[in-house]
């Protein structure tokens, strides 16, 4: 085998140039696979940490039963409590403490939407009460602070108070510090909002309190009382989301969420499969390109081949040295890329979203580095044999007859 | 005849080109002694290679039998003869056939790989060879730094490194200049009076006069013996 492997050396440093760019392409398959792999494994560990704490919020409610079953009693049977223009039910507060409990549920809240008419434009519009001091749920669900554009937020203490959403304000062409009358009570504003696409929408935001102050003035000895008809919900975790859904619906809620963990995750799962793809398909390119390297080799030297076994090497030695010329260069390939791996994978700084280091563990850099070690060397070995039988097939004397 | 070496009987090879069989040997039958030097002669493409590879078992007669050493060849399997070539036989070819990437004494221990040998012996059996033939100062030359004559030198050096009872020369001297060529039949006609090595000079020309004890004629596919 000594002897072999002085001959390889020997043919291989022959052909430099050849040889030298099948080792750069083994070095490329394993720097490729060592590099991406790492960054897969610790992006979808990264991945998992962070749905793992980021919850999804929805808004869930209980559609209604009729004007005049839905527990309330209206005075203007075209008003009424709804949500995107479904009637709903009333949901107490204490279906919100027991969410609460529930280990799926890290936060719930009560909204209270009304739709209204207001007789001097003779139009309709929604209100919606919620908690203003609840800076979690209600801040993913409803409104935040951060939505004002005019004016200021509402606090808990508010009486008389009220939030415009900007379209709503701009419709009717209100502004900050503007009255407005709400069930035949003057109503300052002092904030106009813009909250985006959170499910609990409305025209005229106020505090919980006052809502029920407001509302209560439209119905007939209904009462409101730690009451709401909107349950605003945020879960524990991206991966606890389709539980929440499944225990709220037996409750017989209807949700409204927008998924948008459900696209990202799998837009991460289609990504990865594409790089995992695209990792065998470098690493079968550069196999190919050896076997085509070798084969080039093997054939611009079929007589010299003749010659070794017209003077006694058996097919099997041919074979070895072929291979041995190939597993030679694999293995050369093998060691620069893995030293540019490292190089790459050190030098690459940052931390990816969460916090999480980019790659904290050395364990696994280096198995993932044997396993390109063992998946460049098979290749070699591959790249070899095929151009070894192809040479032994060739009896020496059709060779120099042929040649 | 003294102990044989070869015993030919009946031997028939064709091949087929573009779809017609050309028969090149058609019942050949000839025997060589130990130690015996024959000429095998004829124009170009009547079978002289053809029937060398047949004797170094590089190929297999269609019909008829190769005896080596007392041993049938024909039917042989491809690795017992490689082994019975790398004991038995050396090759000269007519065209030197040197591996490019290795040096003179490389290509002779080429010729000693895969017996048990360790390199340190190969090498100075190798280099002990090209002292021989005078040729020492070649040893670290690769073979495009030396000029056609000195590359059969080395090759030849390399059909006798193992000390082989048999070498087959497929006109070795047909590309090389004509002085060169006279110092390698001698040392051919040396060897084998010194080792009792039987030779086989392929040729078409005319080898000079003393050289064989024999001249074998191949013509049409048959051999005949003619004296001298």
């Amino acid at each position: 085998m000594r002897y072999l492997t002085q001959c390889a050396v020997r043919e291989l440093l022959r052909r430099k140039t050849g040889t030298l760019i099948t080792v750069f392409g083994y070095a490329v398959a394993v720097v490729v696979f060592v590099v991406f792999s790492n960054i897969l494994v610790h992006s979808n560990k990264t991945t998992g940490e962070i749905l793992k704490h980021t919850g999804t919020h929805f808004m869930a409610i209980i559609p209604g039963c009729g004007r005049k079953n839905c527990g309330v009693t209206l005075r203007n049977f075209n008003e009424g409590l709804e949500i995107n223009g479904i009637q709903t039910l009333l949901i107490s507060e204490k279906m919100v403490a027991h969410m609460k409990k529930l280990p799926e549920i890290k936060d719930a809240a009560i909204f209270l939407a009304f739709r209204m008419y207001d007789s001097l434009s003779q139009s309709f519009f929604t209100i919606g009460g919620f908690d203003p001091g609840n800076d979690y749920v209600v801040s993913t669900t409803c409104c935040a602070a951060g939505d004002v554009i005019a004016g200021r937020f509402l606090t808990s203490i508010d009486t008389n108070a009220v939030l415009l959403h900007e379209n709503y304000a701009r419709m009717k062409r209100y502004g900050v510090h503007d009255s407005v009358k709400i069930s035949g009570i003057p109503c300052i504003v002092v904030g106009i909002i813009n909250p985006g696409i959170r499910p609990a929408q409305a025209d005229v935001y106020v505090n919980l309190p006052y809502a029920r102050k407001l509302i209560k003035k439209r119905l007939h000895g209904s009462s409101l009382a730690a009451k709401g008809n909107a349950l605003l919900v945020e879960t524990a975790s991206s991966l606890l989301h389709e539980k929440a859904f499944t225990y709220l619906k037996k409750e017989g809620f209807t949700l409204s969420t927008y998924k948008c963990y459900k696209p990202a995750a799998k837009v991460i799962g289609l990504n990865e499969k594409s790089a995992w793809l695209l990792i065998i398909l470098i690493i079968a390119g550069v196999i190919l390109f050896a076997v085509k390297s070798q084969l080039s080799s093997v054939l611009e030297r079929i007589r010299e081949l003749a010659v070794l076994r017209a003077i006694g090497w058996s097919g099997r030695h041919i074979v070895q040295l072929i291979v041995t010329e190939s597993v030679i260069q694999a293995i050369c390939g093998c060691i620069v890329g893995a030293v540019l791996s490292a190089c790459v994978l050190a030098g690459v700084s940052g931390t990816m979203i969460g916090g999480n280091a980019l790659f904290p563990e050395t364990m696994p850099v280096f198995t993932f580095i044997l396993i390109s070690v063992i998946i460049v060397i098979c290749g070699g070995v591959i790249a070899g044999v095929i151009p070894a039988v192809y040479a032994i097939q060739r009896k020496p004397s059709v060779v120099f007859h042929t040649l | 005849m003294s102990e044989l070496v070869i015993n030919c009987a009946n031997v028939k090879k064709s091949f087929t080109v573009k779809g017609k069989r050309r028969v090149i040997l058609n019942g050949v039958s000839f025997a060589v002694g130990k130690g015996e030097v024959i000429t095998v002669c004829g124009k170009s493409g009547v079978g002289k290679s053809t029937l060398l590879s047949l004797i170094a078992g590089l190929d297999t007669p269609d019909d008829g039998s190769v005896v080596l050493f007392n041993t049938d060849i024909s039917t042989m399997p491809e690795s017992s003869l490689a082994r019975m070539r790398k004991k038995n036989i050396g090759i000269l070819f007519q065209n030197h056939n040197l591996i490019r990437a290795w040096s003179a004494v490389e290509n002779v221990e080429a010729a000693l790989a895969h017996r048990g040998l360790s390199s340190v012996e190969m090498r100075r059996r190798s280099s002990a060879v090209l002292h021989t033939l005078g040729l020492e100062n070649l040893e670290h030359h690769l073979p495009n730094e030396m000029s056609a004559g000195e590359q059969q030198r080395i090759a030849f050096a390399r059909a006798l490194v193992h000390n082989p009872r048999l070498i087959l020369a497929d006109e070795p001297v047909a590309d090389i200049d004509p002085q060169t060529g006279a110092i390698l039949l001698e040392l051919l006609l040396k060897r084998a009076k010194e080792h009792e090595t039987a030779v086989i000079l392929a040729t078409h020309g005319e080898p000079p006069a003393g050289f064989d004890d024999r001249v074998l004629c191949l013509e049409n596919g048959t051999i005949r013996d003619i004296q001298r």
